[in-house]
């Protein structure tokens, strides 16, 4: 091929490529930012869907990791990529509604972005070890009494499920300074978390339950709450928030969702819209989430927006309440 | 028991498994050797592979390229000074050195040797003590973390060179440039100026391909035109059982302080290869060659930072607690199966667990085998000129610390720390205690706020449990015999006898 003859196809095809773009997504790999590190439940919660989302959109989804500054990273770059569809973000409670409701500083909010669907729910518990003397949420409640501040929690970080889940507990069991009436202890991660809870380290964890249920089936956990509106399967012993008289912490529930950057390209949005419920309806993207602790939940765009609507407000009506902003 | 194994045996037996084990090995070494490319990165690529196999060949695949990984590490480190992974970083030291000397095959096959032996320390360790090895990691919380921490500083001193001022010089830089990102305990920005980039923190693979393999280019060119600087025959040497059986003892210490290490959650490869190099170093009548191309401190760095490869898995497999990325990602594998490492697979899934112990009981074998082949070729790297190697290296330094996560601000990073790292060359400045520093520094003060807030300001916290005291009175030995060595080197003609003096005499 001459040089003109390249040249004039390059021409063609770029004034062809602008519409087909639009009409024919995708017409190339899709990349999938999850704004955690590999192997963290949003790193898996992505990869799982790109297994399986290529069969029902045509093309590959590539996951790429960026983690840092508790997911702040990856959602800032995808809010300021190209919105033609072609970079998503799995997003998380921890970078979405927890994140925007604690700190001033953040690179974005929580809606800016195009939420695409919610993909699925990760109940949340409440634990202390066994070897710790609390049997019962009351136990744990006195010994906060009785000497505030010296009751420690564990979390995965500032802004984490983990951080909200320990001030919401205190608030919701009427304590005066749900901040201070017990100690924040943070951890590089959910596993350095949930190990300081296990060995004792600390006093108590709320948790997402797949991070710490191994530790609760093994002896080492003992779950004093679970956050869900009715008892969980996998312990039917423990009581819900509600049973014990604080509802308030359903509220802390954990989510993936599937979003992209703001405006997002129509055809593309449509797209992904048509394609999700399938995809919710696939085995084996149901039994991978599953067994990865998680509980399938897709949801239409506009009840994703609800959703996690609802939960930002109510962490920044916390937040707010106890004046916990972080500059 | 016998049943058990038996039915371990039949899970294991299956050509399947030992195909992905040798061939996650052969991954991971090829991916380990590329400078960027992390064996975390590798494990993390392999995942969703690993979803449509059984579990027993998943996760053996798995293993086999993080420990194929952690080796490969290694090579470029020797060869070229860009250290494949972070665990690879403190192999520089003293292979590169080798290398420049014409003994690059020589600082391969140690590497390897090291690093077979203490991943089979590793292994063993992990099969035959994951009880009481995890009962001490329950022991461990904050303050002890902080006195480990602590303790493992004061390598900063033996690695320094010449000059302890400068060793602290460059320490202090990379105490610094660690804080930059979010506070852990607060959740507050610091020294990010603003920026978002800066919000995670400086990456590490940009930073540390910058302070090592920059530097070396740069110097590269700044001396095209001298001649001579490569010796004859580079791909020739070999290294022997004589030497084997001179590095033996460090190799051996370096697998027990990989061993202990890795088994304590967040701690990982790149502090158990120095906390070995130092202790090889203190120990040796060639004390003044390290660092200049000593073999033993190549095996050292290799067996610490491949001792941790088998322990590592003591708190996922009995605690249920990934202690670094790579476990956490392999949580995953675990998970995606159905499996939820604990206490209660031991009970419920023996003969997996059995059958996992079996492959990763031979994987030292395959390693060894796979990573002399690997030498085979890797070494003739040394023979190609300088002016054809180094803008290969180059470009795969720019793709590695583009490809960590993706981020051109990350090549930045890896400019602006080449040209510091050039500059901390020329002016004799060790780049070792800045990348030490930088490593240990968060770890450090994370561990010591997190006690603070334990025990609610009182320090006592420091001293709660024999662990804390054992690592404070070694700090206090490590430190007095510092000064001791340090006062003896300043005066006239007290110096030990150093078998090793005329060596010096190479720049």
């Amino acid at each position: 091929m001459t040089k003109t003859r390249l040249l004039a196809g390059m021409a063609i095809a770029a004034v062809t490529a602008l519409p087909a773009l639009a009409q024919n997504y995708p017409s190339q790999p899709v990349q999938l930012t999850a704004p955690y590190g590999p192997g963290g439940a949003s790193d898996l919660a992505a990869r799982n869907l790109s297994n399986v989302a290529p069969d029902y959109v045509g093309q590959p989804v590539l996951v790429t990791n960026r983690a840092g500054a508790g997911g702040a990273t990856g959602s800032a770059y995808v809010k300021n990529s190209d919105p033609d569809g072609y970079n998503l973000l799995l997003a998380r409670i921890g970078s979405h509604s927890i994140s925007p409701a604690l700190k001033t500083s953040m690179p974005y909010n929580w809606d800016d972005f195009t939420y695409l669907s919610l993909l699925e729910v990760n109940p949340a518990a409440c634990a202390t070890a066994t070897s710790k003397p609390y049997q019962t949420l009351d136990d744990l409640k006195a010994a906060i009494e009785e000497s505030p501040g010296a009751i420690t929690y564990s979390s995965a970080g500032v802004g984490t499920l983990h951080h909200l889940g320990g001030i919401m507990l205190l608030d919701e069991l009427g304590f005066e300074n749900p901040g201070t009436d017990a100690t924040h202890i943070p951890f590089q991660g959910g596993g350095a978390a949930a190990a300081a809870a296990a060995t004792g380290q600390v006093d108590f964890v709320c948790s997402n339950v797949s991070a710490i249920i191994s530790q609760i089936e093994g002896g080492q956990l003992r779950p004093l709450l679970v956050t869900t509106q009715e008892r969980l399967d996998s312990m039917p012993d423990v009581q819900t928030a509600s049973e014990l008289g604080i509802p308030g912490m359903e509220a802390l529930v954990g989510w993936s969702g599937l979003v992209g950057p703001p405006d997002m390209d129509e055809a593309a949005v449509a797209a992904w819209t048509e394609a999700l419920p399938k995809i919710g309806e696939d085995e084996r993207w149901v039994n991978q989430t599953i067994s990865l602790g998680s509980i399938p939940k897709m949801l239409s765009p506009e009840d994703t927006v609800a959703f996690v609507e609802n939960q930002y407000n109510t962490f920044s009506g916390l937040v707010d309440k106890l004046g916990l902003q972080i500059d | 028991m016998i049943e058990n194994l038996s039915d371990a045996l039949v899970l294991f037996l299956n050509i399947y498994n030992v195909i992905a084990l040798a061939g996650g090995i052969a991954i991971g070494v090829v991916v380990g050797a590329i400078p960027g490319m992390t064996s975390t990165m590798a494990v993390a690529l392999t995942l969703p592979f690993t979803f449509t196999m059984p579990p027993v060949t998943g996760i053996l695949l798995l293993l086999g390229v993080y420990k194929g990984g952690v080796y490969g590490g290694s090579v470029p480190a020797i060869l070229v000074r860009a250290p494949g992974t972070p665990a690879a970083s403190c192999s520089v030291l003293d292979g590169y050195p080798l290398a420049q000397k014409g003994q690059a095959g020589r600082a391969l096959d140690m590497a390897l040797y090291a690093s077979c032996f203490a991943d089979l320390v590793s292994n063993l360790s992990l099969i035959l003590l994951v009880g009481w090895l995890a009962a001490l990691v329950t022991s461990f919380g904050p303050p002890e973390n902080f006195t480990l921490i602590f303790f493992s500083l004061t390598i900063i001193a033996s690695v320094s060179g010449d000059s302890l001022l400068r060793g602290f010089i460059s320490a202090g830089a990379g105490l610094l440039f660690a804080t930059v990102g979010l506070d852990l305990i607060y959740g507050t920005d610091r020294f990010t100026f603003g920026n978002s980039d800066l919000l995670g923190g400086l990456a590490f693979i940009p930073l540390l391909i910058g302070l090592f393999a920059i530097p070396e280019i740069l110097n590269g060119y700044a001396r095209r035109n001298e001649t001579g600087k490569m010796a004859s025959d580079p791909a020739g040497s070999r290294a022997t059982w004589a030497d084997f059986k001179s590095c033996f003892r460090s190799i051996f210490r370096g697998s027990i302080i990989g061993v202990i290490l890795g088994a304590i959650p967040g701690i990982g490869g790149a502090p158990s290869a120095f906390v070995s190099y130092s202790e090889a170093m203190r120990r040796s009548p060639n004390r003044k060659n390290f660092g200049k191309g000593e073999l033993e401190g190549v095996a050292a760095a290799e067996a610490g930072n491949n001792g941790v490869a088998g322990s590592t898995m003591i708190p996922l497999l009995a605690l249920g607690i990934p202690g670094d990325v790579i476990t956490a990602v392999i949580l995953g594998a675990f998970m995606v199966h159905g499996l939820r490492p604990g206490p209660l697979l031991f009970e419920q899934n023996i003969d997996l667990i059995y059958a996992l112990f079996i492959g990763i009981s031979i994987s030292s074998l395959f390693l060894l085998i796979i990573g002399k082949t690997a030498i085979h070729f890797f070494k003739h790297i040394a023979s190609i000129p300088p002016s054809f190697l180094y803008p290969v290296v180059m470009i795969l330094c720019v793709f590695g610390a583009y490809a960590v996560n993706g981020s051109y601000f990350d090549l930045y990073v890896m400019v602006a720390f080449g040209f510091l790292g050039f500059l901390m060359m020329r002016m004799h400045v060790p780049s070792a205690p800045f990348l030490i520093a930088f490593i240990l520094g968060p770890m450090l003060e994370d561990s010591f706020r997190q006690s603070l807030l334990m025990s609610q300001g009182s320090m006592t916290i420091f001293v709660r449990s024999w662990i804390t005291w054992i690592f404070w009175a070694l700090t206090f030995l490590s430190v007095g015999l510092m000064i001791r060595r340090h006062m003896a080197g300043n005066a006239p003609d007290s110096a030990l006898p150093d078998p090793d003096a005329p060596k010096e005499k190479r720049g």
